[in-house]
């Protein structure tokens, strides 16, 4: 071990209790803003991925003019060679293509607008449509009639429910006419109360035929393993694996007032984080003042027989580097333990708030985020924070003189 | 010719009650090998006579001349690697870094050199032996007794060989048998090693020890 590392090593002793306060100052600023953190941006995942996840995708490959409107006739033929290539890249976790058109879905009674959504269920997220269903199941035992999926509100407006018959009627592919009887296989909570009143979920070979479209996807959703990179995954990808006739774009580029509802609440936390900061430098400043004035007779001795500066300084830096590492580490064991519990018994929301959410198809848990980015950013912090009060006796060192006056 | 010349030089310092003339046009010779002891009162200019020569402080006239350098035009970071290299110092109290050992302490100047790390150990451990401190070797500073601590800062100054050793009152906080002690090992190393010794004191005892005294008295030489 060097000199310098050996008495930075040795000092973090000499003042034991000084030292203890600096690292749990660390250790705490680090298990709060993790803990703060993890949970704040684990709402807004979940958020995004009801919202997002299974209805528009994180990113999705359509014509360029096919979103918002949907129209079934800009649908782009299937690629499956394609389809391939992205399946087996590594940044991607799932490729699910979809088509959807409108259609008029009328039981004996009632008759409503409605849009069909065509679902490959085989590459889908089993659980994503299992928290959604309501009624009924995804294997209905039907040999001739399509089964289809509604909607909670548009089941309700309908007045139909699992083994009623519908008529749906609408416009085919290219100016065909789709018609076709539907039978009801259950009920879906959805996260939009828009999407409840008007989605009907069709199996993808079922929408084809009932549309005309063969051959068609109307779009291919993307979901990617780090979702939080969709939108600069999706110009890469866009670059990298061309689809004739199809555009890219990331639910960022199509939801951007989701992003920035997110964006507005996220600031909130970082004020808050940005207080937490503030107070723990002065805490730890008032540390360094401490050490400065314990050690200015040594550092005076010290320059008097020809030790550098900047050996005192590096000294100096070492010893606050290496207490704000322990608490560093102390910090992000308690920040990420209590994050990582939480993620496997996610606190539930009770009462109202849980009955809204529910009702919205969103689970109603909270599951704090395992991002890791979100530790190295904190620690990152945290160390600057340390280093910047270290100045302190820095500064106090390049200020000693070789006597005491 | 000799190892250190002092021309002409004058310390003022000024305060409230007025100018404080701490040195008053001093002049000397010191040779290699030299024991000397400079005394005076209290207030005399001792310390600060020592400062001077040792480069820890400026004077605002004159010239000191380190085997014919003069330390008066230095830098600041210049002079400290000059000390690092050329100087030994015992201060009157408060010597040793506290979370080094005594052997640590003794070869802290030798590493800061650059010596390779056994003929550091070798040499501390010599030193050691010399003040009769081997069995403390890996003892901190605040195990030893202060007459012990001074023997480990009379070891570090010698370590390194130094051109000279300056030592500011070094006994002023020892009893009579700890004084009587770190005389002798430094009379010792004197003649054994034919180190430089120019130490202040206003011990009778330390002064009887000199081989050259320099009596001061107002900041001028008596
Ligand atoms: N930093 C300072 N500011 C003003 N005056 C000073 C300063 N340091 C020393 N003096 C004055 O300079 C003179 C010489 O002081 P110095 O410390 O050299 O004396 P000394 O001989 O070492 O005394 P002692 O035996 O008490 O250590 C004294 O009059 C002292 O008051
Ligand atoms: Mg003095």
């Amino acid at each position: 071990m060097s000199l310098s590392l050996t008495m930075a090593w040795r000092n973090i002793g000499r003042n034991r209790r000084r030292s203890a306060i600096t690292g749990s100052a660390v250790a705490f600023a680090l298990f709060f803003a993790i803990s703060l953190r993890s949970f704040q941006l684990g709402i807004y995942e979940h958020m995004v991925d009801t919202l997002v996840g299974g209805i528009s995708g994180y990113i999705q490959v359509s014509d360029s003019a096919y979103w918002p409107a949907q129209n079934i006739d800009l649908a782009i033929p299937e690629n499956p060679q394609w389809k391939k290539t992205l399946e087996n890249d590594n940044r991607i976790k799932s490729v699910r293509p979809r088509l959807t058109g409108f259609a008029l879905l009328s039981s004996e009674k009632e008759s409503s607008v409605a849009q069909w959504i065509g679902v490959d269920f085989e590459q889908e997220d089993t659980a994503f449509w299992k928290n959604r269903l309501r009624s009924g199941n995804f294997n209905p035992n039907l040999k001739k009639n399509i089964p289809v999926w509604l909607g909670k509100r548009l089941a309700e407006g309908l007045n139909v429910d699992v083994g009623d018959t519908i008529v749906g009627l609408g416009q085919g592919y290219q100016g065909g006419m789709a018609n076709d009887l539907l039978i009801v296989a259950g009920t879906l909570a959805l996260g939009n109360p828009e999407l409840e009143k008007r989605a009907a979920v069709l199996r993808f070979n079922d929408a084809q035929e009932f549309s005309g479209a063969y051959g068609m996807w109307g779009s291919v959703l993307i979901t990617p393993y780090q979702k939080e990179k969709s939108l600069s995954l999706s110009s890469q990808l866009s670059s990298e694996l061309k689809l004739e006739g199809a555009s890219w774009s990331s639910w960022e580029e199509r939801m951007p007032e989701l992003k920035q509802i997110i964006q507005a609440d996220s600031a909130g936390g970082v004020v808050v984080l940005f207080i937490l900061y503030t107070v723990i430098s002065f805490g730890l400043l008032g540390t360094m003042i401490m050490l400065a004035s314990e050690r200015r007779r040594e550092f005076t001795m010290q320059i008097a027989l020809g030790v550098k500066r900047s050996v005192l300084a590096k000294v100096v830096l070492i010893e606050a580097l290496l207490v704000g590492a322990f608490g560093s580490v102390f910090g992000i064991i308690l920040g990420r333990s209590l994050a990582y519990y939480l993620h496997l018994n996610p606190p539930r929301l009770l009462g109202d708030a849980a009955l809204a959410m529910e009702n919205m198809g969103w689970e109603p848990v909270l599951p704090p985020s395992l991002d890791w980015s979100i530790t190295f950013t904190h620690t990152a912090i945290v160390i600057c924070i340390v280093l910047l009060v270290s100045l302190w006796p820095v500064l106090t060192v390049y200020k000693s003189s070789a006597i005491n006056r | 010719m000799s190892l250190i010349r002092l021309e002409n030089l004058n310390k003022i310092y000024a305060s409230q009650a007025g100018n404080v003339h701490a040195i008053n046009n001093i002049s000397s010779d010191f040779k290699a090998g030299e024991f000397t002891s400079i005394v005076g009162p209290s207030g005399c200019g001792k310390t600060t006579l020592l400062n001077a020569i040792g480069g820890l402080d400026k004077p605002n006239s004159g010239k000191i001349w380190i085997d014919n350098t003069d330390i008066t035009s230095m830098g600041d970071k210049v002079l400290i690697d000059f000390r690092l290299r050329n100087i030994g110092f015992v201060f009157q109290a408060y010597n040793l870094i506290p979370v080094l050992t005594a052997l640590e302490n003794t070869t802290f100047i030798l590493e800061l050199q650059g010596a390779e790390k056994k003929v550091r150990n070798e040499r501390g451990m010599e030193l050691l032996k010399a003040v009769g401190l081997e069995d403390k070797a890996n003892s901190r500073p605040n195990q030893l007794s202060g007459g012990q601590q001074q023997r480990v800062a009379v070891a570090r100054a010698l370590a390194s060989r130094p051109r000279f050793v300056l030592a500011d009152e070094p006994t002023a906080n020892l009893d009579s048998k700890s004084t009587e002690t770190l005389l002798d090992i430094m009379a010792e190393l004197n003649s054994k090693e034919g180190t430089t010794f120019i130490f202040s004191t206003h011990d009778q005892r330390v002064i009887d020890r000199a081989r050259r005294i320099i009596c001061l008295e107002d900041g001028r030489i008596k």
